[in-house]
């Protein structure tokens, strides 16, 4: 059932609530494919690190329903992290010791060669800052590091919880070309959080929306860019909008958009036999212009539209 | 095996710099260093108590010292070791990176345990060392006291035991602290917390050993201060208290490693 070359990380209708009355996570099947980049979105509360704290074990997931590498989570829980790197929403980081003291600690407990340490802070560009006090780095430092831990087993799964929150623009970037780099030369699959669609679009292969404890979207980055080009309006500006509206009522939806025409269409197409049909009743066009959703938008709408079921 | 080494290596870089680690040095510092001090002080004094009531300036010497550190002092650097160790997981939101690596969690608890016994056990060790070194500094000072022309011993009453085997008994007074403290600072994530508990604890048995209650050798937190003027049983290793301590600790580890284990998440 479980395909274990395609799916490293499969849920099963998994649910969570800290009591009956409080449910916090509903009917999550997630579908997660080796070598991908997954973006998992949601507004601050709809349950994203929830989830994230399932999949690495720190909540208890009571019907067993987490298939990691095609695994039970439960019964093999030391195997499957063992090919797991995480960060969960600020790094976990020793602040009275060195950054290459918090490195040597899990390289020892994961039983890593040495080389590993110099190999990542190379990665993660922190090689000259190895020995200085985690207490002395700037916030991008930190988040560095924090990746620099996840990477350092080299893991077949990188699960990031908002990987960039709290960055400036520049760190921000920089965190993704990195994941981006990994992603390629590894062919990690990186399983990434994030509040805000715009951070992460760029580098997804793939996107799941969570609001309120519910998937309301599971795709590839096209399939939602397919269904945002569903959802295109043109606003045409004419000068007899109440006979324009007459006319194109037989075809299309049409609204008064304050003085001019508003009309969902599902295609760039569809503007130009509007025009022809427009002309055709003699009907001056002076301006036409397509507002297209962009992605933040979509997704805005998307959960901010949603009611629980 | 070789895995639980892993974790307790692990476990003591965590303690490189940190407070913990400091606390274990001063603290075994204060009591020999002040009580030498006032030695040296009211030295004329002393002479007669460690020289001519007693023909081993050492077992006055010891008694005192001792009871300068199982009289509060002890019980309380017990607490806030434990406390300042554990607060390193808490104080760097560290447990989750913790639970997510791939090492069972019977051996995180064991490394814990392991990493505490190791710094109690300094502890000591240091204690004794000053304790000694304070000794011998007396007698290079004033050759009068005797410290060079006799072994370092404790003495109560009419029993002598040798200063390792006191110290050995006053370390498993110290268990059932250790224990519960190990309990409660795991799951008290606020430092303050459990460090008022230990103090709270310490001051009602204080009240306790004064007020002279029997039952106190019941309170895992009157064990250590019933080394205080401790008359060594010649027939047992252990006396009664020692051995509710030994019990208490068993116990209270075997709860504490079941709550670690399935309930704790950090």
């Amino acid at each position: 059932m479980y395909h274990e070359n395609r799916f490293v990380i499969e849920t099963n209708d998994l649910e969570f609530g800290f009591s009956n009355k409080n449910i916090i996570l509903k009917n999550i099947n997630l579908k997660v494919e080796r070598g991908s980049i997954y973006g998992f979105l949601g507004p601050n509360g709809a349950g994203k690190t929830t989830t994230i704290r399932l999949l690495l074990g720190l909540l208890r997931d009571r019907n067993n329903s987490i298939f990691l590498f095609g695994k039970n989570l439960l019964q093999n829980r030391i195997e499957c992290l063992s090919k797991i790197g995480a960060l969960i929403e600020q790094p976990s980081l020793y602040e009275h010791l060195t950054g290459y003291d918090n490195l040597e600690i899990t390289r020892q407990l994961r039983r890593l060669p040495k080389e590993r340490i110099d190999d990542v802070l190379q990665t993660v560009r922190l090689s000259e800052a190895a020995h200085k006090k985690v207490k002395a780095y700037s916030l991008g430092m930190k988040q560095r590091l924090g990746i620099a831990l996840a990477l350092l087993a080299e893991p077949e799964l990188l699960i990031l919880d908002e990987p960039v929150n709290g960055l400036d623009p520049g760190g921000m970037m920089e965190t993704r070309e990195l994941l981006k780099a990994i992603n390629k030369k590894y062919n990690t699959t990186i399983f990434l959080s994030s509040h805000l669609i715009s951070e992460v679009e760029k580098i997804v292969t793939h996107v799941g929306i969570i609001n309120m404890g519910e998937m309301l979207f599971q795709g590839t980055i096209d399939n939602l860019y397919n269904l945002q080009k569903k959802e295109l309006k043109v606003h045409i500006n004419v000068d007899n909008v109440i006979a324009a509206v007459d006319l194109l009522n037989t075809y299309y939806n049409v609204v008064d958009d304050e003085g001019s025409l508003g009309i969902i269409i599902h295609s760039k197409e569809e503007v130009n036999q509007i025009m022809h049909l427009l002309m055709a009743g003699n009907i001056k066009i002076y301006e036409a212009v397509i507002d297209s959703k962009n992605l933040e938008q979509l997704f805005l709408s998307m959960t901010a539209n949603y009611t629980v079921s | 095996m070789k895995e639980l080494f892993v974790v307790y290596r692990t476990e003591l870089i965590k303690t490189k710099n940190s407070f913990a680690f400091w606390l274990v040095i001063l603290g075994a510092l204060f009591i020999p260093v002040f009580f030498v001090t006032n030695i040296a002080y009211h030295w004329d004094d002393y002479i007669r108590y460690l020289v001519i009531d007693n023909p081993n300036p050492w077992n006055e010497y010891s008694r005192k010292l001792f009871n300068g550190v199982h009289f509060t002092f002890l019980p309380l650097l017990i607490v806030l070791i434990v406390a300042l160790v554990f607060n390193i997981e808490h104080k760097s939101n560290t447990w989750k990176h913790v639970f997510v690596l791939p090492v069972s969690k019977t051996k995180i608890f064991i490394g814990k345990y392991m990493v505490l016994v190791t710094l109690v056990l300094l502890l000591y060790c240091l204690i004794l060392v000053f304790y000694l070194l304070g000794g011998y500094l007396l007698g290079i000072w004033k050759p009068e006291f005797g410290f060079l022309n006799h072994s370092p011993s404790y003495k109560y009453g009419n029993v002598t035991t040798n200063i390792v085997a006191y110290i050995s008994r006053s370390f498993i007074t110290l268990l059932a602290i250790l224990a519960i403290h190990f309990w409660l600072s795991f799951r008290l994530k606020n430092l303050f917390s459990t460090i008022g508990i230990g103090l709270g604890g310490v001051v009602l048995t204080l009240g306790m050993y004064i007020s002279h209650w029997h039952s106190l050798i019941y309170v895992p937190y009157g064990l250590p201060v019933l080394m205080c003027n401790y008359a060594p049983d010649i027939h047992h290793f252990l006396t009664a208290f020692q051995e509710n301590s030994l019990i208490y600790f068993i116990f209270i580890s075997i709860a504490s490693y079941f709550d670690f284990t399935k309930f704790f998440r950090g």
